[in-house]
């Protein structure tokens, strides 16, 4: 079968609904209260070098993925077994954002219904569209994108009457200890999960720049992140806003224009499930992708299926309830994701780059 | 063989069917019971809550021009036992979205609001933008129950109030939302309105005006209507309301309307002593004179300005006064502004914030402006 390529534009769109997509109804992690938008600008300016560092894997292996450079780096056996870890984060990581949404449409949407038949649904459709390959989600996100940008702005706009802007007072009131810690959170969720395109790289075209896909789309999901936390914290308060599970959510059902336009909280979940789904499917394609290539399959869509189903199964067991999934992502999560996101890819980048320098250093022996 | 890939689209149909009809909490609006506002009162025997919920009544039929309305009451230990409770009397499932009031009786206020409030922020079938209220009166629930001698439902009249508070400033408007985050924040107190019955002439009518202050979650005491538009003033909550003005004799003459008004808190630190400044300016037309006597000429409306200004310097001072020895309560949110100006000097005072709002140097300084005297320029003259 023929290699899967998708443009630019559909990646960048692709990896700025992955960022924002938990985000956007979980809001990010905010002990320090009226100061977590200043962690956030540091958590971007972190995620960058990181950025840069994946793109030079991409440069020193084009047209390769995350399996084939740690087989190619590491041996086929040491590769494997990190691959395996990846797989297993992809998967994890998956499970953990089905669930974040079943949680949310128990909690505030469907309440009778079982949590299981929303993430079930969705499953399926990430499951499809994976099936039916890269360059069908690539196509999706894009329009996905201009929507939920469109209702994001939109909302932003309902909302401003019902600004605070005292709520930002007194800058850095927390401390700065509290603002590192909340960084660290932002940085390992959601910004540094964009390790799991790693695994897709296979489909950037070989010449392409990745790092114009990755830097760029970690500034633009970076703005909206931002602007969405910005909303709520000036919508809410810092002191309600800590006690909140869905804090996007409450500060929208507080837009009320003259009393005609309310009560549009529920048209807003919306844009939740188009992100959500986009990063469910990334992290869906990206496992079954490793097994493809950790087995050898000839191709990652006969596994599909599988890991679909096992995603939504794992996603109804992995929490007891919201309040061990609340901790879980902003406690467990930033010191378990590190290793993935930062340790291993950075470990393989030097020994790239090591391989890479002797491989030269041979070649220009040779020719001499 | 041949036929399986044929028959499994149909299968899966079939099979989504039950699936895509969306009827899986299918509810029809007969089937629920609309609570348009609730009372919530303390079962005084055996010291448990009882909740009174006013519905909607949908059954009117054709030719009632206005929907009914149903009371309803239950005690129980908590209050969301109760509302599943009120099943066994209606048959069907209250459904709280519309729900426009809450009103607490003075007992329940000052055992606690905690205990009652939380349910109503926390389930997911109620909205938290509905409007709470203290009953002046002995209970809660008798002022639900004079819909049935104003045939309107009650609640919504209340919301409608509320709305329009605009324009008296007698009460403040405190939305669950608001009244939990005060109570949330340090160097903040939580105000509520008071409702009462009026009655004259036999007719009874409900009332809004005034307000309780509460210390913590616990009511601890009452504004009048009058302290009350002072204390917005204080706090920058005026929107509207009529500023009444004595003649230089001490007569009450001139009405003044207020049409905006602006309050600034500048927390100000003086050899490491914490000292408050409150200006208020407040614009407003001159809308009523009670006098012949002309108030022709700049000098005159100046007068009026001057002595307005005093006034209000006046009764916002004593206001702020009585708070600070009678309460050691910060209903203004002083202690928050503090907390965003003066972050150093807040992490100093901010564990003894009442004792300390008790000595705190506030100074007082008001503006009123007359922008205009409606649609005649001089007071209505006698002629012979």
């Amino acid at each position: 079968m023929s290699k899967e390529i998708i443009p630019a534009g559909q990646s960048i769109s692709i990896t700025v609904l992955f960022i924002i997509g938990t985000s956007l109804f979980m809001g990010s992690s905010g002990q320090s209260g009226n100061s977590s938008w200043i962690a956030l600008i540091f958590a971007v300016a972190l995620a960058v070098p990181l950025m840069l560092i994946y793109t030079r894997l991409h440069v020193l292996f084009p047209g390769k993925d995350l399996y084939d450079m740690l087989i190619l780096v590491f041996g086929a056996v040491a590769g494997r077994v990190l691959s395996c870890l990846y797989i297993w984060y992809a998967m994890h990581l998956g499970s953990l954002v089905l669930r974040n949404f079943g949680e949310f449409s128990k909690t505030v949407a469907l309440t009778s219904t079982p949590m299981v038949a929303p993430m079930l649904v969705i499953g399926l459709l990430c499951v499809w569209v994976v099936k039916a390959g890269m360059e069908v989600l690539g196509r999706s996100a894009k329009f996905l994108l201009l929507f939920t940008v469109m209702v994001i702005v939109v909302i932003e706009l309902l909302s401003i009457p019902k600004y605070q802007f005292h709520h930002l007072l007194p800058v850095l009131d927390s401390g700065w200890k509290l603002v590192l810690s909340d960084t660290m959170g932002s940085f390992t969720f959601p910004f540094a999960e964009i390790v799991v395109f790693l695994g897709a790289f296979n489909v950037l075209p070989k010449k392409g720049s990745a790092a114009k896909v990755l830097v760029s789309s970690t500034m633009i999901a970076g703005v909206i992140i931002l602007q969405v936390t910005l909303r709520n914290l000036l919508v809410l308060g810092p002191d309600i806003l800590s006690s909140l599970y869905f804090p996007s959510y409450v500060a929208v059902s507080r837009i009320n224009i003259g009393d005609f336009l309310t009560r549009i909280e529920g048209s807003s979940a919306i844009i939740f499930v188009t992100a959500l789904f986009i990063k469910v499917s990334l992290c869906l394609y990206v496992a079954s992708n490793g097994v493809a290539k950790v087995f050898k399959l000839s191709s990652y869509r006969s596994v599909v299926l599988q890991m679909g189903l096992i995603m939504v199964y794992l996603a109804v067991f992995i929490y007891k309830d919201i309040m061990q999934m609340q901790y879980f992502a902003y406690h467990i999560y930033k010191i378990y994701a590190l290793p993935f996101q930062v340790a291993i890819p950075v470990i393989l980048w030097v020994t790239a780059e090591i391989l890479a320098w002797r491989r030269s250093g041979k070649k220009t022996a040779a020719q001499q | 063989m041949k036929e399986a890939p044929r028959l499994l689209p149909l299968l899966l149909c079939i099979m989504m069917l039950p699936c895509l009809s969306g009827c899986w909490n299918y509810t029809e609006v007969d089937d629920i019971s609309i609570v348009a506002g609730v009372a919530i009162d303390k079962d005084g025997a055996n010291e448990k809550i009882q909740l009174t919920a006013e519905m909607v009544d949908i059954q009117g039929g054709l030719d009632q021009n206005q929907a009914g309305f149903k009371m309803l009451s239950l005690t129980g230990n908590t209050i969301f036992d109760i509302v599943r409770n009120m099943i066994s009397m209606t048959g069907r499932k209250l459904f709280w979205s519309h729900a426009k009031a809450i009103i607490f009786s003075e007992k329940v206020a000052r055992e606690g609001l905690i205990r009652t409030v939380d349910w109503y922020s926390r389930d997911t079938e109620t909205r938290s933008d509905v409007f709470i209220f203290v009953s002046d009166e002995p209970t809660a629930r008798e002022i639900l129950n004079l819909n049935s001698t104003t045939k309107t439902i009650m609640s919504f009249e209340l919301a409608q109030m509320m709305r329009d508070e605009k324009y008296t400033s007698s009460a403040p408007t405190v939305e669950i939302w608001d009244f939990i985050d005060k109570l949330e924040t340090l160097g903040n107190h939580a105000v509520a309105p008071l409702i009462s019955i009026h009655e004259q002439n036999g007719q009874k009518n409900e009332r809004v005006s005034g307000c309780a202050i509460f210390s913590k979650d616990k009511m601890i005491g009452k504004l009048n209507g009058k302290e009350t538009k002072n204390m917005l003033f204080a706090k920058d909550g005026i929107k509207g309301g009529v500023l009444a003005v004595n003649d230089k004799n001490g007569v009450p003459t001139y009405s003044l309307e207020i049409l905006s008004s602006r309050t600034k808190v500048k927390p100000k630190v003086v050899d490491g002593k914490l000292l408050l400044q409150v200006r208020t300016v407040t614009h407003t037309g001159l809308d009523e004179v009670m006098t012949s006597e002309s108030f022709s000429g700049y000098e005159t409306i100046s007068a009026i300005e001057e002595r307005a200004g005093q006034a209000l310097k006046q009764e916002i001072q004593s206001l702020i006064r009585k708070m600070q020895q009678e309460y050691h309560a910060d209903i203004f949110g002083y202690g928050e502004i503090i907390h965003e100006h003066q972050p150093k000097m807040w992490a100093k005072v901010r564990d003894h914030w009442d004792d300390e709002f008790a000595k705190l140097d506030i100074t007082v300084d008001s503006k009123v402006i007359i922008e205009s005297s409606a649609k005649t320029s001089r007071s209505i003259k006698l002629g012979d």
